[in-house]
């Protein structure tokens, strides 16, 4: 604990201090041609009515102010894998000292200009706030159904089909197993969300696992990445997509024309991989451990099984009004939302009203909380974050890098992909879609590149993305065997998302949207 | 093998619940993984049921089919847990009994017309939406829960047990506070079959009942 606080008064003196020194250390050599470059302009537009404001460039613009924000960022990373800090707490926390770090001005207009603080604040609330309308929108009815209890029952049904077919067909049980929950996953991704799916799955495979005495790390970490495929398959399925559709403006359409079998492609051979490394891993057990089906024994443990699945399915009670009204609303969401994009916010705003109001009046307040106060403050933050970043070394950086390849597919797709494994998925989407447009690579491979790019990021860590984290969070609630930690992921996350990487940077620039 | 259970007072079966251990024959039986009464006879002495592989002994020495058996078995052992569950319920007649939420509710039905009955939901826990429209006496929050669990003389839960030991939902657990509730008092279990992660153990001296 001392030495927390030891560290948290040298953070603090440093930024009290470090005003002193911004201004003098923002000019280099690589701001002093900016500066050039600023003065042309200036000189070009001086007939103009209004005399152009001059931004300036505080220490986030330095080589020195961009590797401290990288270490801030290394650090809350770091402690919410080793000290499990949660990420809205470390997400807010890099966000505030970000903020802190953002010296000198930036413009409002071309005759205004305001602290870049106070521009970061506003431009990350500005992209924050369409998605807390849209994620509102689909959190609302997706937790409906699941305190419907409709999710289970799915499960519990499709557990007792498997058990079943387990007495009968052993051999099949495992690809079965894989196959279902991998596609299960990828569909409630897409069609919900995939942190929402995350939640809903991870329990869901472990009892099956439990159940049917199949390893579950390779199909957690499997999950994992077929909820980032299936987030990246919808407009509505994950954070990113959102915010690429408001810079491309991309239509549901184009997503299901245009990524969705490349999604699927990668998704089959995701099930392929998942299920060789369970057939090795089963393999390597001893042979008691094993799910072993020869025995007489054995068989009537699965025998039992199929009972204990038949009796979560008699024992488990729907309630149906709460099933119909969030599948209702969620699929009347989907619908008018597909079909008429332009007026996303005025259906969402709509969908929020109509789930709360056919809620059961007990229980509307907590409906509208449904996606909770940890979700909003960490998407806030995030947001908060990524302007900030957009607004420093690296932002200009990313920017010079964008001109240097001209938009190449292949650069954008590994901008995206070092980005998010190394920030955020959310973060790294608001804070490279615009350059990336502005850039001049207005096409909708450009966006596909870089949503590919950000997936396969988001596969890479399981802290690269909220998904991973909550998969982290829940997994460790069950016993040792379950848990899925940074460091047993990390080989099946690398490995997987640099495959997916060189996949979709040959996909989309064969494929030319 | 695990270790030797010890059966619920009136069971028929020591290691598992009625209806899961014949669902578990059926299924058996309808695969083709049994076609023969010897093959019944040793999965049930397999499974660590004496009872029931003396019972199915004796139907197999008359040469019965498999099928036939397998029904003969099930009415008997059926016939054992209604007798078992009713000689339960008629324990409860004129008791106060408290059922602690979550319960299925065709679990809550048979109690449900008993007279002093006390429907208790802990934090995080409701009446199942079948039940909601019935005029029950309901007791919400666990600290309220825990305050009238020590006067009911019958409580009745859902557990999960492995080797004998039973384990509750945190929710439950926080109102099952051994520490209040009398020695006396008869604790009926609803089994559930799976655990969860939360799950508290119950290290009760009291007499459990298995329903």
């Amino acid at each position: 604990m001392t030495g927390c606080r030891i560290i948290a008064i040298t953070v603090v003196s440093f930024f009290l201090l470090l005003p002193m020194f911004a201004t003098a250390a923002a000019l280099t050599t690589r701001e002093q041609g900016i500066a050039v470059g600023d003065q042309q302009v200036e000189t070009v537009t001086t007939n103009a009515i209004f005399e152009p404001v001059q931004p300036t460039r505080g220490f986030q613009h330095t080589v020195a102010g961009g590797a401290l924000m990288l270490c801030i960022l290394g650090a809350a990373f770091f402690a919410m894998t080793r000290y499990n800090v949660p990420l809205p707490l470390a997400m807010s926390v890099v966000a505030c000292l970000f903020l802190a770090l953002q010296f000198g001005e930036s413009p409002i207009n071309p005759v205004k200009l305001r602290p870049s603080s106070e521009a970061a604040l506003v431009h990350g609330f500005k992209h924050y706030a369409p998605i807390a309308i849209l994620f509102t929108a689909v959190a609302i009815p997706a937790h409906m159904i699941e305190r419907s209890n409709g999710f289970r029952w799915i499960a519990a049904f499709l557990a007792l089909r498997l058990a079943r077919l387990r007495i009968r067909n052993p051999r099949l049980t495992m690809p079965v197993l894989v196959f279902m929950m991998l596609v299960f996953t990828y569909v409630s991704a897409a069609l919900l969300h995939n942190v929402t799916s995350i939640l809903i799955m991870t329990p869901i495979i472990i009892r099956l696992c439990d159940s049917f005495k199949i390893p579950s790390r390779w199909l957690l970490c499997g999950a994992l990445i077929a909820s980032n495929l299936g987030g990246f398959s919808t407009k509505w399925g994950d954070t990113p997509n959102i915010v690429e559709a408001g810079v491309w403006k991309l239509s549901a359409v184009d997503f299901f024309v245009e990524v969705l079998p490349a999604n699927l492609l990668v998704l089959t051979v995701l099930c392929l991989v998942v299920l060789r490394l369970t057939q090795r891993q089963v393999a390597r057990m001893p042979a008691k451990e094993r799910g072993s089906v020869t025995v007489n024994g054995q068989t009537f443990s699965d025998a039992i099984v199929a009972a204990d699945w038949r009796k979560v399915l008699r024992d488990l009670t729907v309630d149906r009004y709460l099933l119909v009204v969030g599948v209702g609303v969620l699929t009347g969401f989907i619908l008018l939302h597909v079909l008429f994009d332009d007026q996303k916010f005025v259906i969402g705003a709509l969908a929020i009203v109509l789930a709360v109001a056919l809620e059961r009046s007990e229980h509307r307040f907590a409906t509208l909380k449904s996606l909770g106060f940890d979700v909003y403050l960490a998407f806030a933050a995030i947001f908060v974050l990524a302007e900030c970043v957009g607004n420093s070394w690296i932002g200009d950086e990313l920017q010079g890098l964008i001109e240097t390849t001209k938009g190449e597919t292949w650069a954008i797709c590994l901008t995206g992909y070092l980005g998010t494994t190394f920030t955020e998925a959310a973060s790294w989407a608001t804070l490279a879609s615009g350059k990336i447009y502005d850039s001049g690579a207005i096409s909708h491979s450009a966006a596909w590149a870089l949503g590919g790019g950000i997936c396969a990021g988001s596969s890479s860590l399981v802290t690269a993305a909220s998904a991973g984290v909550i998969l982290a969070e829940e997994s460790s609630r069950f016993k040792e065997a379950h848990a899925i930690t940074f460091r047993s992921y990390l080989p099946f996350g690398i490995g997987f998302s640099l495959f997916m990487l060189v996949f979709y940077s040959v996909y989309f620039s064969v494929f030319h949207y | 093998m695990s270790a030797e259970i010890p059966k619920s007072p009136g069971s028929f079966l020591c290691r598992h619940d009625e209806e899961g251990f014949l669902e578990a024959l059926g299924l058996l039986i309808d695969s083709g993984r049994v076609s023969t009464s010897d093959a019944l006879v040793h999965y049930a002495e397999s499974a660590g049921e004496p009872n029931a592989a003396e019972y199915l002994r004796g139907l197999a020495e008359e040469g019965l089919p498999v099928k036939l058996i397998f029904d003969a078995f099930s009415v008997h052992a059926r016939i054992v847990a209604f007798k078992r569950n009713t000689g339960l319920l008629e324990q409860c007649q004129g008791k106060k009994i408290g059922l602690v939420m979550p319960l299925p509710p065709h679990v809550m039905e048979g109690f449900l017309g008993l007279p002093d009955l006390l429907v208790i939901s802990p934090d995080g826990q409701n009446l199942p939406p079948p039940l909601r429209r019935r005029q029950l006496e309901e007791v919400k929050g666990s600290r309220a829960a825990r305050k009238v669990i020590s006067e009911m003389q019958i409580i009745v839960f859902e557990a999960f047990r492995k080797s004998g030991q039973y384990y509750l939902d945190q929710s439950v657990a926080d109102v099952i506070d051994l520490r209040v509730i009398p020695p006396t008092t008869l604790l009926i279990v609803h089994l559930r079959p799976h655990s969860s992660p939360e799950d508290q153990p119950l290290g009760a001296s009291h007499s459990i009942c298995i329903l």
